[in-house]
């Protein structure tokens, strides 16, 4: 009687821990990347010189930073990368699968006062006194980025890409801020074209 | 006697849980989908909750986790029909509307102007 009764309490845990409540189930998903063109829709890059709206003296910031992308593209996508002067030569050659990078660059800068934090006292939002107010240079790199169709012109995509750093040192040069900027605008560019995964937050329900 | 009544009275405990947990086609369909997910068995998730919602349309956690399971795969347009259905039927649903929440700001974040 005892061994049957140890049976049976144990049959009554089984069911009553199978019969759990499920709430929401909170799961981490490696995620494919989201890309701005759909996934396998073309085989061949060219990335055009960018038109220069507003850079510096000395640096030729369209050309450069279309040697920045096209670098970068190089060794992250499979298929041809060329690098051409203008999107019209590579519209000429009407590839078939094949996208065009063009737009225009601006590479800014001014200087600006910035509030010193080390000497900043964060006791009261309108104390001044102990604040130390310092001048900044910043600079500012903007790429209006098109994306379009060699086979036939068709812009398939656009969008501004607008990236901005501070530096203390007011004699900055300006290649070295590009070298900042063009890296990350870089770090933007190229997962909006090819995609990386990402590990994302959901929560499943159970019921 | 008094065992016996015990023994009864443990077997009644067992009929209870059982019938208590009993679940309806649907549920189970859609924990077996979960317990998929979280062995990263994506397809058979899909699989799961896509009969569940064909057993119960109306299900708010089939649509949302089947909008998951789509997101996984990269089909953007099917997982936000998915969480939209879900939204429709449970507007206030404050999990769908995180994850969707989640979703458009991660689709956004790609979107510049398509002419």
């Amino acid at each position: 009687m005892r061994g049957a009764a140890v049976v049976v309490l144990a049959a009554a845990l089984a069911a009553g821990s199978a019969c759990g409540t499920a709430g929401p189930v909170e799961v981490r998903v490696n995620m494919p990347g989201v890309t701005a063109l759909p996934a396998g829709s073309f085989d061949a890059v060219v990335v055009t010189e960018f038109r220069e709206t507003s850079t510096p003296s000395g640096i030729a910031a369209g050309r450069d930073l279309c040697d920045v992308l096209a670098e970068a593209l190089d060794r992250a996508f499979d298929g041809p990368v060329r690098r051409l002067a203008t999107p019209r030569d590579a519209l000429a050659s009407g590839g078939e699968r094949t996208i065009v990078l063009a737009g225009e660059v601006a590479l800014t800068t001014e200087v600006r006062k910035a509030l010193e934090r080390k000497k900043a006292l964060l006791d009261g939002p309108f104390r001044t006194e102990g604040r130390g107010l310092v001048e900044v240079r910043r600079w500012t790199m903007t790429l209006e980025l098109s994306v379009l169709s060699a086979a036939n012109g068709e812009s398939l995509y656009r969008r501004e890409f607008r990236e901005e750093h501070d530096y203390i040192d007011l004699e900055k040069p300006a290649d070295f801020a590009f070298s900042e900027l063009s890296d990350r605008i870089r770090a933007k560019v190229l997962p909006l074209l090819l995609g990386s995964p990402t590990l994302e937050a959901r929560t499943l329900l159970g019921r | 006697m008094k065992r016996r009544l015990i023994g009864w009275a443990l077997a009644a405990a067992v009929l209870g849980f059982s019938l208590a947990c009993a679940r309806p086609l649907p549920l189970r369909a859609l924990r077996a989908g979960v317990k998929a997910a979280q062995a990263e068995d994506w397809e058979a998730a899909v699989r799961y909750w896509t009969e569940a919602v064909r057993a119960k349309p109306g299900s708010v956690p089939a649509h949302n986790n089947l909008a998951v399971a789509h997101e996984k795969t990269g089909d953007w347009e099917a997982a936000r029909r998915e969480y939209e259905e879900a939204l429709r039927l449970d507007p206030d649903n404050s999990t769908v509307r995180t994850n969707y929440a989640a979703f458009k700001i991660r689709l956004g974040s790609a979107r510049g102007t398509r002419p």
